[in-house]
């Protein structure tokens, strides 16, 4: 199975700020039947009362919530925006790369979490993702095929 | 063996993939460091020797717990920076 969800990746997609580029990354796991749509609404709340947590390093967002925020299933998808837009975090603005998570144990999956970095590791990750075409180009990077 | 406490805000993502990210740097540089993670609810109850958080974070915990230890991580991806970081506490 592959690590991050090929049904969970979009790319080029166009957000009109940070809260409707989580919207948008939340939207295939609503589809897919990962989350419920209260999901997104919970993660902006939650950016809203404690500030931009969900960035991790320049340019790359891991947008989740708890699992009790409508989680359904355990998933990792990734949406790569057009344009970057700004969370508010100063270290690492603005996000193009959005890793949404879904997890349905309450703190998470370390082994998945490990692969993950792996990935969020690869040199020249940023680059090849910049130069993938479709979704398919990208799940055959990220997810080695 | 020394003791570091990882957290973000609910503990469940950011926390448990900077978890992954420091035992990697402790286990290349052959540190003997116990690495948990939790929400920021577990902070006040940790007695062990460093707590690491994002930024943002560790600029509230530092107020919060102003005897304790806090590192803050600017870029979770960069070991490197994590190494920089941790280095004083573990070999000074």
């Amino acid at each position: 199975m592959s690590l991050i969800d090929p049904e969970l990746i979009q790319v080029n997609v166009e957000a009109s700020d940070w809260k409707d580029a989580i919207k948008k990354a939340v939207q295939p796991f609503v589809e897919h039947n990962k989350v419920t749509d209260k999901y997104s609404q919970r993660i902006i709340e939650i950016a809203k009362e404690t500030g931009p947590y969900i960035v991790i390093a320049p340019h790359v967002a891991l947008p989740h919530a708890s699992s009790k925020d409508g989680v359904l299933a355990d998933a990792i998808g990734l949406t790569i925006l057009k344009t970057p837009v700004a969370f508010g975090n100063k270290d690492n603005d603005p996000v193009k790369y959005l890793f949404t998570l879904s997890s349905v144990k309450p703190e998470g999956h370390l082994d998945q979490m490990a692969e993950l970095v792996q990935v969020l590791q690869k040199q020249n990750l940023y680059k090849q993702l910049d130069e993938a075409q479709d979704a398919a180009e990208v799940d055959a990077i990220v997810n080695n095929n | 063996m020394a003791s570091a406490l990882v957290t973000c805000r609910n503990g469940m993502g950011t926390s448990t993939m900077m978890t992954v990210q420091v035992r990697n740097v402790a286990s290349k540089n052959g540190w003997d460091l116990d690495v948990s993670h939790s929400s920021l609810d577990g902070v006040g109850s940790f007695n062990g020797d460093v707590v690491i958080a994002l930024n943002d974070v560790a600029a509230d915990l530092e107020k919060e717990y102003p005897n304790k230890k806090i590192i803050g991580i600017k870029n979770m991806m960069d070991a490197n920076e994590i190494e920089a970081k941790l280095k004083p506490i573990m070999e000074g």
